[in-house]
């Protein structure tokens, strides 16, 4: 029997099977979102955590658990400078998104891990 | 789970050895070797076509057809097709197209059918040949998947996918179902999300549709729409979401 292209699709089974065996979770998509819709300023932290039914505690621990994979990533086979400037970046850009809005000393904090990095560049700091 | 670019030659000892496996090519006048090494390059075809048949030809009882056509014209295009004769049985059939075509000289894959038989669901089945042919399209630097999610629940289960949405007419048209069904306080955020990206992008083809589908009343809405899905592969960011999410 002859394919019939109009009744192509891609079945929703195949996709409720990855879902299933997915190694993210419900929750973990749900937090994926409420990061993303912060980031890109859909919503508030605050909004964006009641939207999608998340709590702080689970907010907070699929931060972490994204910052050390984010750093994992980073880390593979990099040089010990790339690796430590890496780090300060990813320190760095957290701290923007999350803290940058609250904390009037946020610029002089972000001017120091910059420093900092630029001394790890330059050999001036040993790693 | 990381994925790097493979380099690879088609031979015609590998095309010979793809025959043997009782695939039949059609459609060009080119050999099928040079065929995939100019316009698709770096597809390790053998690889992917055997993998497909080994996870794939003990799931039915019926008949297996194994077609490759190559398309020349009007554009450069191949297409794989492994079914059983009883592939539009909802329960009994088996079917997998992939179909490739080029757009701006890169490569861009339909994910255009895929049924396994209803008793060999949820066994794996479906992630492992993903993932190979996935391999495949990392090889020959593929710029996009695309898919058509369907009613029968493949709205709700490709968007948790990370498919982007690419048509704004059709995202408007789950917006209004989404206000029709939902109580005013539901339908703020999915109100939000929807202004939010077409303010940024007039006529955006990559409407965030995994952040409706974790809004866990929009699950019944997007079960019952449909809507072309796509993922840049060239994002790093959509790439990597759909590796973690699909793949694994």
């Amino acid at each position: 029997m002859q394919l019939d292209k109009s009744q192509y699709k891609e079945e929703a089974h195949i996709g409720e099977e990855l879902m299933e065996d997915s190694k993210v979770s419900p929750l973990d998509r749900r937090c994926f979102a409420v990061k993303q819709m912060v980031e890109d300023r859909v919503f508030t932290l605050d909004e964006a955590l009641a939207a999608y039914s998340v709590s702080k505690d689970d907010f907070n621990n699929y931060l972490s658990r994204y910052v050390v994979s984010e750093i994992k990533v980073l880390l593979l086979d990099s040089s010990s400078v790339i690796a430590v400037t890496a780090s300060l970046a990813v320190i760095s850009k957290l701290y923007q998104t999350f803290v940058g809005s609250i904390d009037p000393e946020a610029q002089a904090f972000q001017n120091h891990l910059l420093s900092l990095s630029q001394a790890v560049s330059s050999g001036k700091v040993a790693v | 789970m990381l994925f790097s670019a493979e380099l690879h030659i088609v031979t015609s000892v590998e095309i010979r050895a793809i025959e043997a496996l009782g695939f039949s090519f059609s459609g060009s006048s080119m050999p099928a070797h040079d065929f995939i090494n100019t316009f698709f390059p770096n597809f390790n075809l053998l690889v992917a076509v055997r993998t497909i048949d080994t996870l794939l030809s003990s799931t039915t009882a019926a008949g297996i057809s194994k077609e490759i056509l190559l398309i020349e014209v009007p554009s450069q295009s191949f297409e794989i097709r492994y079914y059983s004769q009883d592939w539009s049985d909802k329960d009994t059939g088996l079917a997998l197209v992939r179909t490739f075509t080029l757009e701006n000289a890169k490569p861009v894959v339909d994910h255009e059918f895929f049924r396994l038989p209803r008793s060999y669901r949820r066994k794996g089945i479906a992630r492992k040949v993903l993932t190979a042919l996935f391999q495949q399209y990392v090889n020959m630097g593929a710029k996009k998947i695309l898919i058509f999610a369907a009613l029968e629940d493949g709205g709700y289960v490709w968007a948790t996918q990370h498919f982007l949405a690419v048509d704004p007419a059709e995202v408007a048209t789950i917006l209004t179902r989404a206000q029709a069904g939902l109580s005013p306080a539901e339908f703020n955020p999915v109100k939000r999300i929807y202004d939010h990206y077409y303010a940024q992008h007039i006529g955006g083809q990559s409407f965030p549709m995994y952040a409706w589908a974790a809004l866990h009343f929009m699950e019944p809405i997007l079960r019952k729409s449909k809507w072309h899905g796509a993922v840049d592969l060239t994002n790093p960011k959509e790439f990597s979401n759909f590796v973690d999410n699909a793949i694994g």
